[in-house]
């Protein structure tokens, strides 16, 4: 009998462990190592975790930071030339592999910028714009001006306006924008074809979810994704467009998301404790997340794919001599691979937006930021920092990388700027 | 007897483990999708959420989603709470609207139940103040010209939806100070205030703002913010 309570209570201990372990947060390693083992059960690092509503990578999952390559380059100093593209205030801009500039400013005038001349394309007059999107191809322009939206084609000059009391716009890389039509007590989904001249828009379905916007992702889905607050909970959902599915995605406090329809990448920022600072992640193909080692909003970062030449040693023959002595040939192939990276802007003092309510607080300009351009390697992980010269302090947002130059607006003065990479490569 | 007790164990623990994954599992195929809306004020280019003050009308909106498909709930029962108030259980109503009551920084909980489908989820709706917001871009809030502007940008204040003609200035009073003593803006527009520094060395210059709404003498805040003139 003694024997029993004697396993009675190791079984209690054991189970109060598993339990207190259970809750223990994974971004405090626990000091006693009899504890550690557990500890790693619960939160060991894999290496993608598929964050859906109500679940997050532990910190642990943060993409691999590579130390010795950015403290080496901390030190080099990537200063680059930066140079202003456009002197005057500007809402959004394109840049096209001709290094034109096409940039729409706070009145809704059209520009184009080449070499430092411009070129007035179009003065709508209709008052300030609440946003500006560009299509994929640069050729149709979309500007919201609270009151109406309208799209503009480079091409033709003609305007085109969207039904009254549409909103959430996004346009998909052929030539469709997606938008929300208020529909009595509901908001509909819209597409319109941008290749047809008199295409109609087509009603895709019909919600009840307010104050949201949205996101192409690829040809046949869309992200529904809520307006952004630290404070409050936000949801992405995805809509596929041929079953007419709809499933929620992620849904988490002080959700902030962008999304790269290009290379089907996004982005992911959710808020902290108290709703201030916050944790900031990369999001593939397949909507799975890991965790970034720095803290930066959306709207600072871009994906670009490159080729990147590489030489293989490639065992090409094998000989054997008269002598019995066996050599091998090696030969230099060079072959071509395809790499995605991501460039942020990210703020210098990250301690800072650990206090902030990052998303509110830079959305209502009670925050500006210095920022760095990193540039990650999503393959690898290995992080290099191309810009940050200390001289200079940008709020850097709506990055573009064209020609091995980095274009953004920056915040402090609204005007259209550009880095030149070639110096930091 | 031990065998029988470990037995005992092993199977409450695998119950206890296995419901958590089925409760995980349940979950997933039906989502109760709540979204809400404030209608309040925000300078025009403000692309956040726009959150509740009190007296903000605030709708609250839902979709059901049952095996990726949005369910139609026009003949079902649907119940509304407000802070565990009863508030709608009517068939079909989808959207509620109310006042956000005075509870600044206690969030609003708002569940909807749906009896049918035997699900429920509970939002919370952040309540604040009004803020304002001193925007003064300049980088480490030091400026190197003697003449800059600062512009006063306002959030969450519960005006008339009939802005379009007269504008926030109709029915926000603005008061600045510079240094402590009244400041007056530019005579078009009480939201920018323009300083002119006449000194050849390092300034301090502390500008503060008070904002009042006219039409609700409970919407009043004020903002300041710190800028060195550097030479």
């Amino acid at each position: 009998m003694k024997s029993f309570y004697k396993y009675l209570i190791i079984i209690g201990i054991v189970v109060l462990i598993i339990g207190y372990l259970w809750k223990y947060p994974c971004d405090s390693f626990p000091n006693v190592s009899v504890l550690k083992y557990i500890y790693n059960l619960k939160c060991g690092a894999p290496t993608e975790t598929n964050i859906n509503s109500g679940t997050l990578p532990n910190t642990n999952n943060n993409l691999t930071q590579n130390t010795e390559n950015q403290k080496n380059n901390s030190s080099l100093s990537q200063t680059g030339n930066v140079g202003i593209i456009y002197d005057n205030e500007t809402k959004n801009y394109f840049v096209n592999d001709k290094n034109e500039v096409f940039v729409v400013d706070y009145f809704g005038k059209i520009i184009k910028v080449v070499n430092g001349q411009s070129e007035i394309i179009n003065d709508s007059n209709s008052g300030n714009p609440y946003q500006v999107l560009f299509s994929p191809s640069g050729e149709k322009i979309l500007i919201d001006f609270s009151d109406f939206i309208s799209i503009f084609d480079l091409q033709n000059k003609n305007w085109r306006q969207l039904d009254l009391n549409s909103f959430g716009p996004s346009f998909d890389l052929n030539n469709n924008v997606y938008y929300f039509q208020k529909e009595n007590a509901f908001n509909s989904i819209f597409k319109l074809d941008l290749s047809k001249d008199d295409s109609k828009p087509q009603k895709l379905i019909q919600l009840n979810i307010l104050d949201s916007y949205l996101v192409s992702k690829n040809k046949d889905e869309v992200f529904i994704v809520s307006k952004p607050s630290s404070l409050a909970y936000g949801s992405v959902l995805l809509f596929n467009n041929q079953n007419k599915n709809v499933s929620l995605v992620y849904e988490f406090p002080g959700l902030h998301f962008n999304w790269d329809a290009k290379t089907q990448n996004g982005v992911l920022l959710t808020s902290g404790e108290l709703n201030k600072g916050g944790r900031f992640f990369w999001i593939n193909k397949n909507l799975k997340a890991q965790e970034l080692y720095f803290l930066t909003l959306p709207s600072k970062c871009i994906f670009n794919e490159e080729l990147t030449k590489t030489n293989e040693d490639i065992l090409n023959q094998t000989s054997t001599t008269s002598t019995s002595s066996t050599s091998t040939l090696k030969t230099a192939q060079a072959s071509t691979i395809t790499k995605t990276f991501l460039i942020c802007a990210v703020p210098r003092n990250q301690n800072e937006l650990k206090n902030k309510y990052i998303t509110d607080d830079y959305l209502s300009y009670e925050l500006y930021t210095e920022d760095d351009i990193y540039k990650i390697d999503l393959n690898s992980g290995e992080t290099k920092i191309i810009f940050n010269d200390k001289t200079k302090n940008f709020d850097m947002y709506k990055l573009e990388l064209v020609n091995n130059r980095i274009f953004f607006i920056n915040r402090f003065d609204k005007k259209l700027y550009s880095i030149n990479l070639n110096q930091n490569n | 007897m031990r065998n029988i007790f470990f037995k005992n164990i092993i199977i409450i623990l695998i119950l206890i483990f296995g419901l958590k994954n089925i409760t995980f599992a349940q979950t997933n195929s039906e989502e109760l999708i709540i979204s809400w809306k404030v209608n309040n004020f925000t300078p025009y280019e403000f692309t956040g959420k726009k959150l509740a003050s009190p007296g903000s009308n605030i709708s609250v909106s839902f979709d059901f989603i049952k095996n990726n498909k949005i369910v139609d709930l026009s003949k079902s029962k649907i119940y509304w709470y407000i802070n565990d108030k009863l508030v709608s259980n009517s068939r079909g109503v989808k959207q509620i609207n109310f006042i956000a009551p005075n509870q600044i920084g206690v969030p609003l909980d708002v569940r909807v139940e749906l009896p049918d489908y035997a699900v429920l989820k509970t939002i919370e709706i952040p309540i604040v103040k009004p803020k304002i917001v001193i925007d003064a871009p300049f980088p480490k809030k030091e400026i190197y010209q003697n003449n800059f502007e600062v512009n006063l940008l306002p959030y969450f204040f519960n005006l008339t939806a009939n802005l379009t003609e007269e504008g926030p200035a109709a029915f926000l009073n603005v008061n600045w100070q510079i240094n402590g003593n009244p400041a007056k803006p530019a005579n078009e527009d009480p939201f920018k205030l323009k300083i002119s520094v006449n000194s050849n060395q390092k300034t301090d210059i502390n500008i503060k703002a008070f904002v009042q709404n006219v039409l609700n003498q409970l919407e009043a805040t004020d903002k300041e913010v710190n800028i060195t003139f550097v030479k």
